[in-house]
């Protein structure tokens, strides 16, 4: 068996440059200067953004948690350690704020929507019917998704969507290694219950 | 935890690469052996592949993602400024308030004063403390005195004016921490 899952996808390495550009932004930020705060957002709107529809299944409730997020980091901007990577840091405030929406609502769930259509930035695929072909796949991992408890929603996010490592997402999640080896573990075992049940005809 | 159990969480540290050359083989092996670890194995798989493709797919928050983020915190700012006004508004206020009240009760101390240091008041009250072995009724006393007491300040309208200015104050203090309360609550929760 070849291992085919090897990781070589281009890891999101941000350049020692831009870390050092997003080091003096923070710093200018939590002097008060709003313009240094608003690159900020530019620089990290889509990571958030992308977090929270994964997790919350829908646009609307996901740009609003997204902007939740800013505005909480905005206010807690002097807890943020100079040196922490700010990606991790304000995609953790993005998770957590995540996991509480769900919590709130857990008793009643919405359905997760459907992408909407002009939003979509597909790297691979720009054709029309591919488009769909793409949207139909991406219902079919929502639904997957969706069977997982927030918690392992949110690894499993953090590990695909985000390519972070192991330790990236215990660190993030605040937990040990071995805690997110389980929860990796456990939602794969429960997505594939569910492929399974579902039996794979979308393929 | 069963043999069937390790093997599996094995396959997903396989998906991430985790494993090393020995514990491939060690899992290899027992797929090929085990048909129930090797039927999670391509369900899980089939899951990877999946959750792989769609996590190409990145997509854009609205175009006016920013300026809404702007708007909350403008209006953040705004509602932090009104409570800092509606802090110091907060303090003046007491401020008059405790001044009403010390102005209050220092004129009313004063009348009182003036009564006690009248000569007849004092005899009176000496001579019930004298007494005080002997009288079972100085409590009920006593209390005639708080209420005789009571009674001359009810007269001074300088009484029911500090009242009125307090019941004021109060209302006013309550509705404008409220209303405070209300603004800032929305984005502090
Ligand atoms: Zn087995």
């Amino acid at each position: 068996m070849t291992s085919a899952t090897a990781k070589d996808r281009e890891s999101g390495q941000v350049s020692v440059d831009r870390q050092a550009q997003e080091q003096q932004w923070a710093a200018e930020a939590r002097q008060g200067d709003r313009d240094a705060f608003m690159q900020l957002v530019q620089a990290y709107q889509r990571p958030v953004y992308n977090l929270c529809y994964r997790m919350l299944g829908d646009a609307a409730e996901a740009e609003d948690a997204a902007q939740e997020t800013f505005l909480r980091a905005y206010t807690r901007l002097r807890t943020y350690q100079p040196g922490r990577k700010f990606s991790s840091w304000i995609l953790s405030i993005a998770s957590h704020y995540c996991i509480d929406h769900l919590r709130k609502q857990r008793y009643h769930q919405v359905p997760w929507d459907d992408l909407p259509p002009d939003r979509m930035l597909s790297a691979s695929d720009p054709e029309p019917e591919q488009a769909a072909l793409s949207r139909e796949r991406d219902r079919s991992v929502h639904q997957l998704l969706d069977t997982l408890p927030a918690e392992y929603r949110l690894a499993v996010i953090l590990r695909y969507w985000h390519n972070m490592s192991y330790e990236e997402i215990a660190v993030l999640m605040e937990t040990t290694v071995s805690a997110v080896k389980s929860r990796l573990f456990r939602a794969r075992q429960m997505m594939a219950k569910q492929a399974r049940q579902t039996g794979g005809a979308d393929q | 935890m069963t043999n069937h159990d390790l093997y599996l969480e094995k396959i997903s540290l396989w998906l991430d690469n985790r494993l090393d050359a020995a514990e491939s083989a060690a899992l290899e092996a027992h797929l090929r052996l085990c048909s129930t670890c090797r039927q999670t194995h391509a369900a899980m798989q089939m899951v990877d592949a999946q959750l792989r493709q769609a996590a190409q797919t990145v997509l854009d928050p609205s175009p006016g993602f920013t300026r809404q983020v702007e708007a909350r915190l403008d209006s953040y700012r705004q509602s932090h400024r009104r409570l800092w006004a509606g802090m110091v508004i907060l303090l003046v206020g007491s401020l008059v308030l405790v001044g009403v009240t010390v102005a209050a009760a220092s004129v009313s101390l004063l009348t009182l004063g003036q009564a006690l240091t009248d000569p007849a008041m004092l005899v009176y009250g000496l001579r019930r403390v004298g007494e005080f072995a002997h009288q079972f009724w100085l409590v009920a006393d006593l209390l005639r005195l708080v209420v005789r007491v009571a009674l001359a300040a009810v007269q001074q309208p300088l009484f029911w004016g500090m009242v009125l200015v307090s019941f004021l104050l109060t209302g006013l203090w309550v509705k404008i921490l409220r209303s405070l309360y209300r603004r800032t609550a929305v984005h502090i929760t």
